[in-house]
Protein backbone atom coordinates (compact mmCIF):
# COMPACT_ATOMS: atom_id res chain seq x y z
CA UNK A 1 0.00 0.00 0.00
CA UNK A 2 1.19 3.24 -0.83
CA UNK A 3 0.51 6.74 0.72
CA UNK A 4 0.64 10.03 -1.34
CA UNK A 5 0.29 13.60 -0.61
CA UNK A 6 2.56 16.76 -0.48
CA UNK A 7 4.78 17.70 2.86
CA UNK A 8 3.52 17.39 5.51
CA UNK A 9 0.23 16.24 4.63
CA UNK A 10 0.61 13.35 7.00
CA UNK A 11 1.85 9.79 4.73
CA UNK A 12 4.63 8.74 7.34
CA UNK A 13 1.99 8.83 10.08
CA UNK A 14 -1.06 7.16 8.10
CA UNK A 15 1.61 4.66 7.14
CA UNK A 16 3.30 3.47 10.17
CA UNK A 17 -0.62 3.53 11.48
CA UNK A 18 -1.75 1.08 8.99
CA UNK A 19 1.75 -0.54 8.82
CA UNK A 20 0.80 -1.55 12.89
CA UNK A 21 -3.15 -2.40 12.13
CA UNK A 22 -1.81 -5.05 9.21
CA UNK A 23 1.39 -5.99 10.89
CA UNK A 24 3.12 -5.46 7.92
CA UNK A 25 6.22 -3.50 7.42
CA UNK A 26 6.51 0.29 7.08
CA UNK A 27 9.22 1.72 5.46
CA UNK A 28 10.25 5.38 5.50
CA UNK A 29 11.05 6.03 2.25
CA UNK A 30 12.53 9.08 3.25
CA UNK A 31 14.85 7.15 5.44
CA UNK A 32 16.56 5.54 2.56
CA UNK A 33 16.87 8.81 0.23
CA UNK A 34 18.21 11.28 2.35
CA UNK A 35 22.03 10.32 3.70
CA UNK A 36 23.96 11.98 6.04
CA UNK A 37 23.95 15.80 5.60
CA UNK A 38 20.66 15.72 3.13
CA UNK A 39 22.57 14.00 0.06
CA UNK A 40 21.24 11.50 -1.85
CA UNK A 41 22.07 8.32 -0.51
CA UNK A 42 23.37 6.00 -3.88
CA UNK A 43 21.65 2.59 -2.78
CA UNK A 44 18.01 4.17 -2.98
CA UNK A 45 17.04 2.54 -5.38
CA UNK A 46 18.65 -0.77 -4.66
CA UNK A 47 16.74 -0.44 -1.10
CA UNK A 48 13.85 0.49 -2.31
CA UNK A 49 13.73 -2.50 -4.64
CA UNK A 50 14.60 -4.65 -2.38
CA UNK A 51 11.83 -3.67 0.39
CA UNK A 52 9.24 -3.59 -2.25
CA UNK A 53 10.05 -7.00 -3.34
CA UNK A 54 8.48 -8.34 0.20
CA UNK A 55 5.03 -9.92 0.41
CA UNK A 56 3.77 -7.05 1.99
CA UNK A 57 4.56 -3.56 3.08
CA UNK A 58 3.14 0.17 3.40
CA UNK A 59 5.55 3.43 2.71
CA UNK A 60 5.28 6.72 0.81
CA UNK A 61 4.48 7.69 -2.50
CA UNK A 62 7.25 9.94 -3.25
CA UNK A 63 10.50 9.96 -5.37
CA UNK A 64 9.72 10.03 -8.94
CA UNK A 65 12.92 7.40 -9.87
CA UNK A 66 11.11 4.40 -7.77
CA UNK A 67 7.63 5.44 -8.43
CA UNK A 68 7.38 2.74 -11.16
CA UNK A 69 8.93 0.46 -8.79
CA UNK A 70 6.52 0.92 -6.38
CA UNK A 71 3.48 1.31 -8.49
CA UNK A 72 3.78 -1.92 -9.56
CA UNK A 73 4.08 -4.31 -6.40
CA UNK A 74 1.19 -1.36 -4.94
CA UNK A 75 -2.65 -2.88 -4.54
CA UNK A 76 -3.86 0.07 -3.06
CA UNK A 77 -2.70 3.66 -2.80
CA UNK A 78 -4.55 6.38 -0.41
CA UNK A 79 -4.14 10.01 -1.87
CA UNK A 80 -4.19 12.68 1.26
CA UNK A 81 -5.76 15.11 -0.52
CA UNK A 82 -6.23 18.19 2.39
CA UNK A 83 -7.20 21.49 2.53
CA UNK A 84 -4.09 23.66 1.63
CA UNK A 85 -4.67 25.51 5.15
CA UNK A 86 -4.78 22.29 6.51
CA UNK A 87 -1.36 21.33 5.58
CA UNK A 88 0.05 24.57 6.06
CA UNK A 89 -0.20 24.24 9.68
CA UNK A 90 0.95 21.09 10.10
CA UNK A 91 4.36 21.34 7.80
CA UNK A 92 4.85 24.89 9.79
CA UNK A 93 4.52 23.33 12.78
CA UNK A 94 6.24 20.15 11.72
CA UNK A 95 9.07 22.37 11.03
CA UNK A 96 9.26 24.21 14.14
CA UNK A 97 9.06 21.56 16.51
CA UNK A 98 11.93 19.60 14.51
CA UNK A 99 13.98 22.71 14.31
CA UNK A 100 13.62 23.71 17.62
CA UNK A 101 14.00 20.39 19.25
CA UNK A 102 16.79 19.78 16.97
CA UNK A 103 15.53 16.39 16.55
CA UNK A 104 17.32 13.91 14.51
CA UNK A 105 15.67 12.61 11.69
CA UNK A 106 17.52 9.96 9.11
CA UNK A 107 20.52 9.89 9.27
CA UNK A 108 21.12 12.41 11.99
CA UNK A 109 20.18 15.26 9.55
CA UNK A 110 18.47 18.02 11.64
CA UNK A 111 16.04 20.57 9.77
CA UNK A 112 17.85 23.64 8.60
CA UNK A 113 17.42 26.99 10.29
CA UNK A 114 14.37 28.60 10.18
CA UNK A 115 14.89 31.29 7.91
CA UNK A 116 15.92 29.20 5.42
CA UNK A 117 11.89 29.62 4.73
CA UNK A 118 12.54 33.08 3.23
CA UNK A 119 15.98 32.09 1.28
CA UNK A 120 15.80 28.58 0.08
CA UNK A 121 12.75 28.57 -2.87
CA UNK A 122 12.90 24.41 -1.99
CA UNK A 123 12.27 24.96 1.25
CA UNK A 124 9.65 22.47 2.68
CA UNK A 125 7.05 24.54 3.78
CA UNK A 126 7.51 26.75 0.21
CA UNK A 127 7.14 23.22 -1.70
CA UNK A 128 4.03 22.08 0.56
CA UNK A 129 2.77 25.33 -0.88
CA UNK A 130 3.39 25.02 -4.17
CA UNK A 131 3.20 21.30 -4.64
CA UNK A 132 0.04 21.29 -2.66
CA UNK A 133 -2.10 21.04 -6.12
CA UNK A 134 -0.17 18.23 -7.47
CA UNK A 135 -1.25 14.54 -6.57
CA UNK A 136 -1.60 11.04 -8.24
CA UNK A 137 -5.47 12.36 -9.33
CA UNK A 138 -4.43 15.06 -10.54
CA UNK A 139 -2.76 16.13 -14.23
CA UNK A 140 0.28 17.30 -11.66
CA UNK A 141 1.69 13.56 -11.55
CA UNK A 142 3.51 12.26 -14.62
CA UNK A 143 3.35 8.45 -13.76
CA UNK A 144 -0.32 8.76 -14.49
CA UNK A 145 -1.32 6.19 -16.65
CA UNK A 146 -4.32 6.37 -18.94
CA UNK A 147 -5.86 3.32 -18.02
CA UNK A 148 -5.74 4.03 -14.73
CA UNK A 149 -9.79 3.70 -12.57
CA UNK A 150 -11.18 7.08 -10.97
CA UNK A 151 -10.75 6.86 -7.19
CA UNK A 152 -12.71 6.44 -4.09
CA UNK A 153 -12.66 9.17 -2.21
CA UNK A 154 -13.47 9.59 1.72
CA UNK A 155 -13.28 11.83 4.34
CA UNK A 156 -10.02 12.19 6.70
CA UNK A 157 -12.08 11.71 9.85
CA UNK A 158 -13.78 8.08 8.35
CA UNK A 159 -10.73 6.78 7.49
CA UNK A 160 -9.47 7.47 11.41
CA UNK A 161 -12.52 5.97 12.53
CA UNK A 162 -12.16 2.76 10.06
CA UNK A 163 -8.15 2.20 11.61
CA UNK A 164 -9.37 3.18 15.11
CA UNK A 165 -12.20 -0.06 14.51
CA UNK A 166 -9.29 -2.08 12.86
CA UNK A 167 -6.89 -1.28 16.15
CA UNK A 168 -9.69 -2.38 18.35
CA UNK A 169 -10.81 -5.79 16.81
CA UNK A 170 -11.15 -7.79 20.21
CA UNK A 171 -12.51 -11.25 18.50
CA UNK A 172 -10.91 -14.01 19.92
CA UNK A 173 -7.90 -15.03 17.85
CA UNK A 174 -7.73 -18.46 16.15
CA UNK A 175 -5.85 -20.93 17.12
CA UNK A 176 -3.17 -20.52 14.39
CA UNK A 177 -3.30 -16.50 15.03
CA UNK A 178 -2.95 -17.47 18.85
CA UNK A 179 0.47 -19.84 18.24
CA UNK A 180 1.97 -17.56 15.68
CA UNK A 181 1.44 -14.11 17.99
CA UNK A 182 2.78 -16.94 21.08
CA UNK A 183 5.74 -17.86 18.86
CA UNK A 184 6.79 -14.08 17.54
CA UNK A 185 6.43 -12.66 21.09
CA UNK A 186 8.87 -15.22 22.62
CA UNK A 187 11.18 -14.82 19.52
CA UNK A 188 11.44 -11.25 20.15
CA UNK A 189 12.33 -11.61 23.65
CA UNK A 190 14.94 -14.64 22.66
CA UNK A 191 16.27 -12.36 20.43
CA UNK A 192 16.49 -9.37 23.17
CA UNK A 193 18.32 -11.89 25.18
CA UNK A 194 20.59 -12.53 23.21
CA UNK A 195 21.74 -9.39 22.06
CA UNK A 196 22.53 -8.39 25.35
CA UNK A 197 26.37 -7.65 25.60
CA UNK A 198 28.80 -7.42 28.28
CA UNK A 199 31.31 -4.70 28.87
CA UNK A 200 34.89 -6.09 28.02
CA UNK A 201 36.36 -8.03 30.74
CA UNK A 202 33.12 -7.64 32.87
CA UNK A 203 33.23 -11.10 34.49
CA UNK A 204 37.29 -10.99 34.71
CA UNK A 205 36.90 -7.69 36.75
CA UNK A 206 34.70 -8.45 38.75
CA UNK A 207 36.60 -11.76 40.04
CA UNK A 208 39.66 -10.10 40.17
CA UNK A 209 37.85 -7.09 42.47
CA UNK A 210 36.03 -9.96 44.79
CA UNK A 211 39.64 -11.88 44.88
CA UNK A 212 41.39 -8.33 45.75
CA UNK A 213 38.55 -7.39 48.26
CA UNK A 214 38.73 -11.24 49.81
CA UNK A 215 42.71 -10.43 50.15
CA UNK A 216 42.91 -7.21 51.69
CA UNK A 217 40.14 -8.27 53.90
CA UNK A 218 42.22 -11.42 55.72
CA UNK A 219 45.41 -8.56 55.85
CA UNK A 220 43.51 -6.57 57.23
CA UNK A 221 41.97 -8.38 59.90
CA UNK A 222 45.41 -9.79 60.61
CA UNK A 223 46.55 -6.16 61.14
CA UNK A 224 43.85 -5.71 63.45
CA UNK A 225 44.46 -8.39 65.76
CA UNK A 226 47.84 -7.50 65.54
CA UNK A 227 49.46 -10.64 63.62
CA UNK A 228 50.70 -8.51 60.59
CA UNK A 229 52.20 -4.90 60.84
CA UNK A 230 49.87 -3.25 57.55
CA UNK A 231 47.95 -0.47 58.60
CA UNK A 232 44.48 -2.63 58.70
CA UNK A 233 41.96 -0.37 58.60
CA UNK A 234 42.63 1.17 55.53
CA UNK A 235 43.38 -1.87 53.84
CA UNK A 236 40.00 -3.42 54.43
CA UNK A 237 38.23 -0.02 53.51
CA UNK A 238 40.81 0.14 50.14
CA UNK A 239 39.39 -3.35 49.17
CA UNK A 240 35.79 -2.91 49.41
CA UNK A 241 36.26 0.57 48.12
CA UNK A 242 38.12 -0.59 44.86
CA UNK A 243 35.20 -3.69 44.85
CA UNK A 244 32.25 -1.20 44.87
CA UNK A 245 34.00 0.35 42.41
CA UNK A 246 34.63 -2.05 39.65
CA UNK A 247 30.93 -3.49 39.97
CA UNK A 248 29.05 0.21 39.98
CA UNK A 249 31.08 0.84 36.99
CA UNK A 250 30.92 -2.03 35.44
CA UNK A 251 26.75 -2.34 35.63
CA UNK A 252 26.63 1.76 34.32
CA UNK A 253 28.64 0.16 31.38
CA UNK A 254 26.52 -2.39 30.63
CA UNK A 255 23.67 -0.27 30.88
CA UNK A 256 24.76 2.26 28.58
CA UNK A 257 25.73 -0.99 26.53
CA UNK A 258 22.29 -2.41 25.89
CA UNK A 259 19.80 0.20 26.96
CA UNK A 260 18.44 -1.92 29.66
CA UNK A 261 18.56 -2.48 33.19
CA UNK A 262 18.69 -6.24 34.61
CA UNK A 263 17.76 -6.69 38.25
CA UNK A 264 18.96 -10.42 38.08
CA UNK A 265 22.75 -9.47 36.65
CA UNK A 266 22.96 -6.94 39.17
CA UNK A 267 22.27 -9.37 42.28
CA UNK A 268 23.20 -12.64 41.36
CA UNK A 269 26.26 -12.06 39.18
CA UNK A 270 27.45 -8.52 41.20
CA UNK A 271 25.95 -8.87 44.20
CA UNK A 272 26.65 -12.51 44.50
CA UNK A 273 23.32 -13.41 45.47
CA UNK A 274 23.44 -17.06 43.70
CA UNK A 275 23.98 -19.77 45.85
CA UNK A 276 27.48 -20.57 44.03
CA UNK A 277 28.94 -17.51 44.73
CA UNK A 278 28.12 -17.07 48.19
CA UNK A 279 29.11 -20.30 49.67
CA UNK A 280 32.52 -20.05 47.60
CA UNK A 281 32.97 -16.23 48.62
CA UNK A 282 32.22 -17.19 52.07
CA UNK A 283 34.10 -20.21 51.94
CA UNK A 284 37.61 -17.96 50.73
CA UNK A 285 36.88 -15.59 52.78
CA UNK A 286 36.83 -17.81 56.00
CA UNK A 287 40.15 -19.28 54.98
CA UNK A 288 41.87 -16.12 53.70
CA UNK A 289 41.26 -14.84 56.85
CA UNK A 290 42.28 -18.16 59.18
CA UNK A 291 45.39 -18.38 57.24
CA UNK A 292 46.28 -14.51 57.54
CA UNK A 293 45.78 -15.06 61.34
CA UNK A 294 47.42 -18.49 62.11
CA UNK A 295 50.29 -16.36 59.68
CA UNK A 296 50.23 -18.71 56.68
CA UNK A 297 50.47 -16.53 54.56
CA UNK A 298 51.53 -18.19 51.19
CA UNK A 299 48.00 -19.31 51.53
CA UNK A 300 45.62 -15.52 51.40
CA UNK A 301 46.32 -15.19 48.15
CA UNK A 302 45.03 -18.98 46.48
CA UNK A 303 42.60 -18.52 48.35
CA UNK A 304 41.34 -14.65 47.48
CA UNK A 305 41.88 -15.91 43.75
CA UNK A 306 39.83 -19.33 44.18
CA UNK A 307 36.84 -16.86 45.77
CA UNK A 308 37.48 -14.61 42.69
CA UNK A 309 37.34 -17.22 40.23
CA UNK A 310 34.33 -19.19 41.68
CA UNK A 311 32.54 -15.56 41.56
CA UNK A 312 32.62 -15.14 38.22
CA UNK A 313 32.56 -18.60 37.30
CA UNK A 314 28.87 -18.80 38.92
CA UNK A 315 28.40 -15.36 36.90
CA UNK A 316 29.28 -16.89 33.59
CA UNK A 317 26.62 -20.06 34.83
CA UNK A 318 24.21 -16.99 35.51
CA UNK A 319 24.63 -15.49 31.84
CA UNK A 320 23.85 -18.99 30.15
CA UNK A 321 20.85 -19.56 32.11
CA UNK A 322 19.82 -15.93 31.16
CA UNK A 323 19.86 -16.50 27.88
CA UNK A 324 17.81 -19.69 27.26
CA UNK A 325 15.31 -18.50 30.02
CA UNK A 326 15.35 -14.79 29.93
CA UNK A 327 12.14 -14.02 31.68
CA UNK A 328 12.71 -16.63 34.78
CA UNK A 329 16.09 -15.08 35.29
CA UNK A 330 15.48 -11.49 34.69
CA UNK A 331 14.49 -9.97 38.12
CA UNK A 332 17.24 -10.36 41.28
CA UNK A 333 15.83 -10.33 44.98
CA UNK A 334 13.05 -7.81 45.25
CA UNK A 335 14.88 -4.87 46.72
CA UNK A 336 13.49 -5.46 50.80
CA UNK A 337 15.31 -8.98 50.22
CA UNK A 338 18.38 -7.47 49.04
CA UNK A 339 18.61 -4.44 52.22
CA UNK A 340 17.74 -7.32 54.65
CA UNK A 341 20.98 -9.38 53.26
CA UNK A 342 23.33 -6.33 52.83
CA UNK A 343 21.98 -5.50 56.31
CA UNK A 344 23.25 -8.94 57.30
CA UNK A 345 26.65 -8.96 55.87
CA UNK A 346 27.66 -5.68 57.26
CA UNK A 347 26.34 -6.98 60.97
CA UNK A 348 28.42 -10.47 60.79
CA UNK A 349 31.69 -8.44 59.04
CA UNK A 350 31.46 -5.86 61.79
CA UNK A 351 30.62 -8.28 64.19
CA UNK A 352 33.83 -10.00 63.57
CA UNK A 353 36.14 -7.48 62.65
CA UNK A 354 35.14 -6.00 66.50
CA UNK A 355 35.56 -10.21 67.73
CA UNK A 356 39.07 -10.09 66.33
CA UNK A 357 40.04 -6.68 67.13
CA UNK A 358 39.12 -7.00 70.68
CA UNK A 359 41.01 -10.66 70.99
CA UNK B 1 -15.73 -21.63 28.56
CA UNK B 2 -14.38 -19.14 26.27
CA UNK B 3 -11.16 -18.34 27.59
CA UNK B 4 -10.52 -13.95 28.25
CA UNK B 5 -8.62 -12.87 25.75
CA UNK B 6 -7.17 -9.23 27.02
CA UNK B 7 -7.98 -6.91 24.48
CA UNK B 8 -5.46 -4.48 25.16
CA UNK B 9 -3.00 -7.41 24.75
CA UNK B 10 -4.50 -7.92 21.71
CA UNK B 11 -1.99 -6.32 18.70
CA UNK B 12 0.81 -8.76 18.07
CA UNK B 13 2.89 -5.65 18.82
CA UNK B 14 2.05 -5.66 22.44
CA UNK B 15 2.31 -8.88 23.55
CA UNK B 16 5.49 -8.58 22.17
CA UNK B 17 6.34 -5.83 23.74
CA UNK B 18 5.39 -6.81 27.20
CA UNK B 19 6.47 -10.35 26.21
CA UNK B 20 10.16 -8.90 25.93
CA UNK B 21 9.76 -6.44 29.16
CA UNK B 22 9.41 -9.67 31.31
CA UNK B 23 13.69 -10.88 30.20
CA UNK B 24 14.20 -7.09 31.63
CA UNK B 25 13.94 -5.17 34.73
CA UNK B 26 13.81 -2.21 32.88
CA UNK B 27 14.45 -0.91 28.69
CA UNK B 28 15.01 2.13 27.12
CA UNK B 29 12.89 3.12 24.40
CA UNK B 30 15.37 3.00 21.25
CA UNK B 31 16.00 -0.69 22.50
CA UNK B 32 12.44 -1.46 22.34
CA UNK B 33 11.55 0.42 19.09
CA UNK B 34 14.79 -1.94 17.32
CA UNK B 35 13.78 -4.95 18.85
CA UNK B 36 9.94 -4.21 18.12
CA UNK B 37 10.77 -3.09 14.47
CA UNK B 38 8.56 -0.29 14.16
CA UNK B 39 8.94 3.70 14.42
CA UNK B 40 8.86 5.61 17.35
CA UNK B 41 5.04 7.17 16.98
CA UNK B 42 3.49 3.55 16.57
CA UNK B 43 5.81 2.54 19.80
CA UNK B 44 4.83 5.82 21.88
CA UNK B 45 1.04 4.68 21.16
CA UNK B 46 1.57 1.50 22.18
CA UNK B 47 3.09 2.85 25.61
CA UNK B 48 1.06 5.12 25.97
CA UNK B 49 -1.93 3.18 26.04
CA UNK B 50 -0.90 0.02 28.07
CA UNK B 51 0.52 2.43 30.64
CA UNK B 52 -3.28 3.74 30.65
CA UNK B 53 -4.26 0.83 31.96
CA UNK B 54 -1.56 0.19 33.98
CA UNK B 55 0.57 -2.39 32.50
CA UNK B 56 3.33 -0.29 32.17
CA UNK B 57 5.23 2.40 33.95
CA UNK B 58 7.33 4.64 32.33
CA UNK B 59 9.67 7.27 33.57
CA UNK B 60 11.92 10.00 32.10
CA UNK B 61 15.91 9.23 32.01
CA UNK B 62 18.76 9.96 30.33
CA UNK B 63 20.55 7.53 27.94
CA UNK B 64 23.72 7.91 26.09
CA UNK B 65 23.30 11.14 26.68
CA UNK B 66 20.23 11.50 25.30
CA UNK B 67 16.85 12.22 26.75
CA UNK B 68 14.49 8.96 26.75
CA UNK B 69 12.50 6.95 28.74
CA UNK B 70 12.55 3.98 30.48
CA UNK B 71 9.82 1.54 30.33
CA UNK B 72 9.19 -1.80 32.71
CA UNK B 73 6.18 -3.78 33.87
CA UNK B 74 4.04 -3.49 36.74
CA UNK B 75 2.55 -6.44 38.77
CA UNK B 76 -1.02 -5.84 37.33
CA UNK B 77 0.72 -5.98 33.16
CA UNK B 78 2.91 -9.12 34.26
CA UNK B 79 -0.22 -10.75 35.99
CA UNK B 80 -2.14 -9.22 32.83
CA UNK B 81 0.64 -11.07 30.61
CA UNK B 82 0.19 -14.37 31.83
CA UNK B 83 -3.36 -14.43 32.11
CA UNK B 84 -3.45 -13.73 28.40
CA UNK B 85 -1.24 -16.32 27.43
CA UNK B 86 -2.87 -18.65 29.48
CA UNK B 87 -6.41 -17.71 27.28
CA UNK B 88 -4.30 -18.60 24.41
CA UNK B 89 -2.88 -21.70 25.01
CA UNK B 90 -6.32 -22.87 25.96
CA UNK B 91 -7.45 -21.58 22.59
CA UNK B 92 -4.35 -23.46 20.88
CA UNK B 93 -5.09 -26.51 22.71
CA UNK B 94 -8.99 -26.30 22.16
CA UNK B 95 -7.93 -27.59 18.60
CA UNK B 96 -6.27 -30.84 19.42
Amino acid sequence: MLVAGTSGTGKTTLAARVADVLDVPHVEIDALFHGPGWTPRPTFVAEVAEFSAGPAQVTEWQYGQVRPLLAARADLLVWLDLPRAVVMRQVVRRTVVRRVHRQRLWHDNVEPPLRTLLTDPEHIARWAWSTHSEGPGRGGDRSRGPGRPRPDTCQPGKLSGTLSTMENITGPPTPGEASSAIADAEAGRAALAHRMALPPVFLTSIGAAVALQIGTFAVGLSGLSGVSGVSPSWVLVAGFAVLLAVAGGQLVRFRAINGVWLGGLLSRVVGGTATAASVSYAAALAAATWAALVGVWWLVPPCAVVGGVAYALSGRRWIRSYRSEPDTHSRGESAAWLAVLTVLTVLATTGLVLLIAHA
Amino acid sequence: MRPDVDPHLHAPARLRLMTMLTAVSEAEFATLRDGLDVSDSVLSKHLSALAAVGYLRSRKGVHRGRRTTWVSLTQEGRRSLSAHIAALREIIAGVD
